[in-house]
């Protein structure tokens, strides 16, 4: 049973469409990044999932049935845009949304000062929202949507605005709620933070998918054509080098893309026969590159 | 609605009200107002009825004596004992003058002037040196021409018994029929506490419609909205918000009556709460409920429609003025409450929980009109909440750009 699926769903506002035949599907236990550029359809694409909005076509299922409110009590939701009641307490926050979310005011109580013990706020529980810092507000938002233990949690952009330490405590966190069964679902436009986390992932852009599926398997099936080298002497055989297909050259340093089906042991012979080779690496693509190539290749 | 609707409401319902109720403000408004109103009422009334008892020392010159003792007794039953009035029959100008510097010394109140040429002429001077008592003129004027004519009667013969008697007029005593009560008075305030109902329920109407407003603006503005949506319907954040914050007001109007029949035994003295009939009083609740339902749901669809107050500021005005325009007819509907003016006006649900009110207060309008009135009431309530809440589904969704007027009314046809 997939925890989330998302059938050729389809949103648009007036002319603009913000969600374009767009499937998904995220099983349990999971990490998965929904990952694209602002404006791609990330968010629409969340709030059809909890049901915020409604698809004007296509399918949600959720926890292998079809879209309904009840199953929203097995969700935790972090969204992008952040909100509490700032005029009152922590505590009434956590206890007010905590009985949104199915629990008795005492539990979620309970239950959140628990977890501001965790996450360093506990001497703030009773303190209004107002006084904290918007980094505190951001532990309290995070607290508020794993009250109920939700067996899936989404996140919108889960970093932005963390220090590094903050974001590093998050980090530990999602992995503990991992290791505990739970499926969670990042959504960001900061590949880099998230690709070490994710298990699966889908890129999008203007409501696409532009690729999909495990992280493994997409990294491998772009080999290992990216290359750095670090030279002295000329450069220039790079730009000549009938095996690369494209090269970022810094003088004594480039980055370097092969053509599909070239080997690198090839070019590492070609680079010593050219110029003094100090460092030769092999490198997997990154995600924003995976993410770059696909666009371009799409664009044509 | 569901159980699970059912329990979203009520949790967001409790939230709304409380947070209302434990804020100073709320704590401030709902105690120290009455005590307020009752200073800013009772003081220059107290004032006013000190007043009365001050001794005014007026000096009445008239040749004449009878005019002038016929001017005294009527100024003393006039004024109730007020003034003291000195009769002097020195008319020369010597006096005059000696009489003006003892008003300027302030030793003197006032003198009333009537010389051998006034009496001829029907003519009197009343001197002051402060318009103090310019509720009083017309006492001093009445006695004065009263004197007078008195005179003129008496030069035609006409015997002072007969005089009395021609001059008696009649005491009129006004009673409602509907009134238990037979007092007057009381029933005359008891129409003027109606009025003040009246003017209440537009204010209560108001406030606690903006409230929703800003509520709703503030949660669309803080982001709290799109942590409730995973948890809440829009449907159910409007009508808990709507429930929780009317509940506030209820109270608040509730604690306001107590402290009013409260605040009236002490002294004695009436707040004349207790003067009106219980069945208006239901109809208060009544009409405040449904009323407040009806704006309630456009102030709760103009702030979600908008991203800020002063963006929702020009709708507010908007949507108040039907509510303005019922109150600038409260007179006209008070002074004749079937003429066709009224029953139309009191007819139409924008204005009925003000005009309807009027009406019931003054005389109970024909049974059709009323069960009219609700019906349409209610059924303009189910309308404008359905509207509204299309409205705050969707706008409560939509930042950034102020929205036009089509594009709200696109906003009904989205899914």
């Amino acid at each position: 049973m997939v925890t989330v699926e998302l059938a050729r769903v389809r949103k648009s506002y007036d002319d603009f469409v913000a969600v374009d035949d767009l499937s998904f599907s995220i099983s349990p236990h999971q990490i998965f990044g929904l990952l694209g550029p602002n404006g791609a359809g990330k968010t629409s694409s969340i709030r059809m999932m909890i049901g915020i909005i409604r698809p004007d076509a296509g399918s949600v299922r959720l926890f292998g049935e079809p879209f309904e409110r009840r199953h929203l009590h097995k969700v935790g939701y972090l969204p992008e845009e952040r909100g509490l009641y700032r005029k009152i307490t922590v505590r009434e926050n956590l206890a007010f949304l905590g009985q949104l979310s199915g629990l008795s005011a005492r539990d979620a109580i309970a239950r959140g000062r628990k977890w501001a013990e965790r996450l360093d706020i506990a001497e703030w529980v009773d303190k209004r929202v107002e006084e904290m810092s918007k980094g505190m507000q951001q532990k309290v938002q995070f607290i508020a949507a794993l009250l109920h233990e939700p067996e899936m949690i989404i996140m919108d952009e889960p970093f932005s605005g963390l220090d590094p330490i903050n974001a590093n405590l998050l980090k530990d966190v999602i992995l503990e709620l991992k290791e505990q069964g739970r499926t969670i679902l990042f959504s960001t436009h900061r590949m880099d933070q998230v690709e070490k986390l994710c298990d699966a992932i889908c890129l999008v852009n203007h409501g696409r998918a532009v690729v999909q599926g495990p992280l493994r398997d997409i990294k491998a099936s772009y080999g290992s054509r990216f290359v750095q080298i670090a030279y002295e002497g000329d450069g220039k055989f790079l730009a000549r080098c009938a095996l690369v297909e494209s090269c970022n050259n810094y003088g004594n340093y480039a980055e370097v893309k092969l053509r599909p089906g070239a080997n690198s042991q090839d070019l590492l012979r070609a680079a010593m026969c050219a110029a003094k080779i100090s460092r030769f690496e092999v490198m997997e693509p990154s995600l924003e590159e995976i993410f770059i190539d696909r666009v371009e290749k799409a664009n044509g | 609605m569901d159980r699970h609707a059912l329990r979203n409401t009520w949790i967001i319902c409790k939230h709304e009200c409380f947070k209302r109720i434990r804020t100073r403000s709320f704590l401030v408004t709902t105690f120290l107002m009455p005590l307020f109103l009752a200073a800013v009422i009772g003081i220059p009334a107290f004032l006013g009825a000190r007043s009365n008892h001050d001794n005014q020392k007026i000096v009445l010159v008239c040749p004449q004596k009878d005019l002038a003792e016929s001017i005294r007794e009527r100024l003393d039953v006039n004024t109730k004992g007020a003034y003291h009035v000195t009769i002097d029959a020195d008319t020369s100008d010597a006096e005059h003058q000696r009489l003006l510097d003892l008003v300027n010394a302030g030793r003197l109140d006032g003198i009333i002037w009537i010389d051998a040429d006034s009496i001829k002429a029907g003519r009197a001077l009343y001197q002051r040196r402060t318009a103090r008592d310019f509720i009083w003129q017309q006492l001093v004027r009445n006695s004065v021409s009263g004197g007078f004519n008195r005179m003129r009667m008496a030069e035609y013969g006409i015997k002072p018994e007969q005089i009395k008697s021609m001059l008696q007029g009649a005491e009129v005593e006004m009673t409602l029929t509907t009134a238990t009560r037979g007092d007057s008075n009381q029933d005359s305030a008891a129409i003027i506490i109606v009025l003040l109902l009246a003017t209440m329920l537009f204010v209560t109407l108001l406030s606690y419609g903006v409230m929703i407003m800003r509520s709703v603006l503030d949660e669309k503005a803080s982001r709290v909205i799109e942590v409730l949506l995973c948890s809440a319907t829009p449907d159910e954040l409007m009508s808990g918000k709507i429930l929780g914050v009317g509940a506030v007001g209820l109270l608040q109007v509730a604690v306001w009556g107590i402290m009013g029949i409260a605040m009236a035994k002490p002294n004695g003295s009436s707040s004349g709460l207790h003067l009106v009939p219980l069945p208006l009083l239901i109809y208060f609740g009544i009409f405040y409920l449904l009323g407040y339902l009806l704006y309630s749901a456009m102030f709760a669809a103009v702030g979600a429609a908008f991203n800020s107050t002063d963006e929702a500021q020009h709708w507010t005005f908007v949507i108040i003025s039907p509510l303005i325009f019922a109150c600038t007819l409260i007179t006209p509907v008070a002074a004749s409450p079937n003429s066709s003016l009224a029953v139309i006006m009191s007819l139409i649900p924008f204005c009925s929980p003000v005009l309807m009110y009027m009406r019931l207060a003054i005389e109970t309008p024909p049974g059709w009109q009323i069960g009219l009135c609700f019906g349409l009431l209610i059924g303009a309530i189910y309308l404008v909440q359905r509207i509204a809440t299309q409205i705050y589904r969707v706008g409560i969704l939509m930042y950034g750009k102020r929205p036009t007027i089509r594009e709200v009314f696109r906003w009904l046809s989205y899914a």
